[in-house]
């Protein structure tokens, strides 16, 4: 009699609550702490002076300039930007591995990284730009563009007659678009590329926060907060899922449409976070089982669990690219490929000893 | 539930698979639905449950046209068990139960579903409230089947479909499991392929070939010798002793 050897969690709502605040406490004293590392040191106590100070909690002249342009302009932008990213990726990647029931379902599955690379690709070797995008914007521009655009065509290739979208031809499209994209941007990188222009835009599909600014992180933060509270909304029609397509349709779930919608928006969340810092592999992948593994598949509860953990992971790995690398920043994709890969491997092993 | 078909008919790449269905359900009456392979019963289960709009003809659910309601006002009517629904997911049967609640809960994050004693007792109705807390994968075949049952009765349908429930069951699960569903006392269609087991346990039955009804009623009277060796070519004895039977014969002389 085998039971699920896990923390039960997903049956009690006050286990639940202190997961939930235990992951919170944890990303809020991360943030503190990674605002106080880098090449000036900053200690947590100063950290949160300056903090409160900006947020008018406190009138506290114990700070001194430096360390507030530092915390406060400096790294507070770039951390705030990486935990939206790192939740906004992982909730993509909840939604999408439950609506295609693929387990290597992650949030550049239907091509939105590959097309923005192609736009990325556009702006940074052939110099296409668009003239009314101030220069810092237009790689971040032309990479939206291309990433609904293969997104367009990723759904125009997938629906069917009567407009549904099976998993299965669309991860099929999602693979073929991206190959194609991949072949365009090695070709124009190979043929058209300066000698730098490869290393430009091998740096950018590695991902960096290093360009995020203020209004990025807002951005990124209202984009992302919206999509936490919108998704867990749908929680319910997620789980109707389970058990695939004809089951979801016998629980009352309009399966088209539902699909429709979900894949559309986590595309553009996705789209969203590629065009500032670029496409960053095995968070949106990863953390979704991690989290699984822990509370259970109910999704009201591994959503926003998911986004807050994702957070907590994104952060921790931009801290380490930038700061571990001397005088050079490691590209954080390298960094969540590091991480990533032996939480899957632990993972697939741990599948294949259960089947 | 009563429920009345109405000249239903469903075509697929240009092939009638479904023609001029029509009939009706009886509240609380246990109904088969038997024909060969490809006759058309999954395609009659679908177009009932409302999953697929009739290309002819429509389905009244108490006189309302099945189309009329919304997926979610209408699985809180019909609840479908489909053939072998699996998952890749670890749930325990008790999350699985719990499924069935879908269609009533609010949507909004902390919504009370005043029914949620519902599926404690959905578990209790088709014993297995003792394997709550099992994982779906450690689950045998039967176990699966009654936990999909208690899903199904979750919803508080009227009407219950199933689709081959006796699957890949061995003869003891196949009877408990209709059984349970008999006792149940709900408006039951379900297709079934084993003749023995309808003509137990089903007291009204439609028979299917080529996509067409070709016997429907009661299933002492429809079901005879004829209409077996008719409709899926196979020498039979319909006989009531004990129960209703069906027993098959081979054939005389060399197989085919």
């Amino acid at each position: 009699m085998t039971r699920v050897r896990r923390l039960r969690v997903g049956q009690s709502r006050s286990a639940v609550a202190l997961l939930a605040l235990v992951s919170l406490v944890i990303l809020a004293a991360s943030i503190v702490i990674a605002l106080g590392i880098g090449p000036v040191r900053v200690p947590p106590a100063d950290v949160l002076t300056v903090v409160a100070r900006r947020l008018h909690l406190v009138a506290g002249h114990g700070v001194s300039v430096l360390d507030d342009e530092i915390v406060w302009q400096l790294r507070l932008p770039r951390i705030v930007a990486a935990v939206a990213v790192g939740a906004g990726l992982a909730q993509c990647g909840c939604v999408l591995q439950s609506l295609t029931r693929n387990d290597l379902a992650d949030p550049y599955l239907l091509g939105v990284s590959s097309g923005a690379a192609v736009g990325a690709v556009c702006a940074l070797v052939l110099g296409w730009a668009l003239s009314e995008v101030p220069g810092r914007y237009s790689v971040a521009v032309s990479a939206f563009v291309g990433a609904i655009a293969a997104l367009a065509i990723v759904l125009a290739l997938a629906t069917g007659r009567s407009g549904e979208l099976p998993a299965g031809r669309t991860i099929l499209a999602g693979v073929a678009v991206g190959q194609l994209c991949g072949a365009f941007t090695s070709f124009v990188v190979m043929v058209f590329g300066p000698r730098d222009g490869a290393r430009a835009v091998l740096a950018w599909t590695l991902g960096s926060f290093s360009g995020a600014r203020s209004g990025d992180a807002i951005l990124l933060t209202v984009v992302v907060g919206i999509a936490v509270v919108g998704l867990t909304w749908c929680a319910p029609l997620l789980d109707a899922f389970a058990f695939g397509d004809v089951s979801a349709r016998s629980l009352g779930v309009d399966v088209r449409t539902v699909r429709w919608a979900l894949l559309v928006a986590t595309a553009l969340l996705t789209a969203a976070t590629v065009a500032v810092v670029g496409p960053i592999g095995f968070v949106g992948l990863v953390v979704p089982h991690v989290v699984r593994l822990l509370v259970g598949p109910a999704h009201r509860t591994l959503l926003p669990l998911a986004a807050v953990c994702g957070g907590i992971l994104m952060l921790w790995s931009d801290t380490a690219a930038r700061t571990l690398g001397a005088g050079q920043e490691i590209p954080v994709g390298v960094v969540t490929a590091i991480v990533g890969t032996p939480v899957l491997v632990v993972l697939l092993r741990r599948q294949a000893r259960r089947t | 539930m009563r429920v009345e078909a109405d000249g239903l008919g469903w075509d697929a790449d240009g092939q009638v698979i479904l023609s001029d269905v029509t009939t009706v359900l009886e509240p609380g009456a246990f109904t088969a639905v038997v024909g060969p392979n490809g006759s058309g019963k999954t395609t009659l289960l679908h177009l009932v449950a409302g999953l697929r709009r009739p290309a002819r003809g429509l389905v009244r659910l108490d006189g309302v046209p099945v189309h009329a309601l919304s997926a979610r006002r209408r699985a809180r009517q019909v609840a479908l068990l489909e053939q072998h629904p699996d998952t890749t997911l670890e749930v325990t049967v008790r999350q699985v139960v719990a499924l069935g609640r879908i269609p009533h809960v609010g949507r909004w994050p902390g919504a009370r579903d005043p029914g949620a004693g519902l599926v404690e007792e959905a578990m209790r109705r088709v014993e297995v409230h003792h394997l709550a807390d099992r994982s779906w994968a450690s689950l045998s075949g039967g176990e699966r089947q009654r936990t999909h049952l208690a899903r199904a009765l979750a919803q508080e349908p009227g009407l219950l479909l199933l689709d081959e429930p006796t699957n890949h069951l061995d003869l003891r699960h196949q009877i408990a499991l209709l059984s349970s569903v008999s006792r149940l006392g709900l408006t039951t269609l379900a297709v079934l392929h084993d003749l023995d087991l309808a003509a137990a346990f089903c007291p009204r039955i439609l028979v299917l070939s080529q996509g067409r009804l070709v016997a429907a009623g009661p299933t002492q009277g429809v079901l005879d010798g004829h209409l077996v060796e008719e409709v899926f070519g196979v020498r039979a004895a319909v006989t009531h002793t004990d129960r209703l039977r069906v027993a098959w014969s081979l054939p005389e002389g060399p197989t085919p």
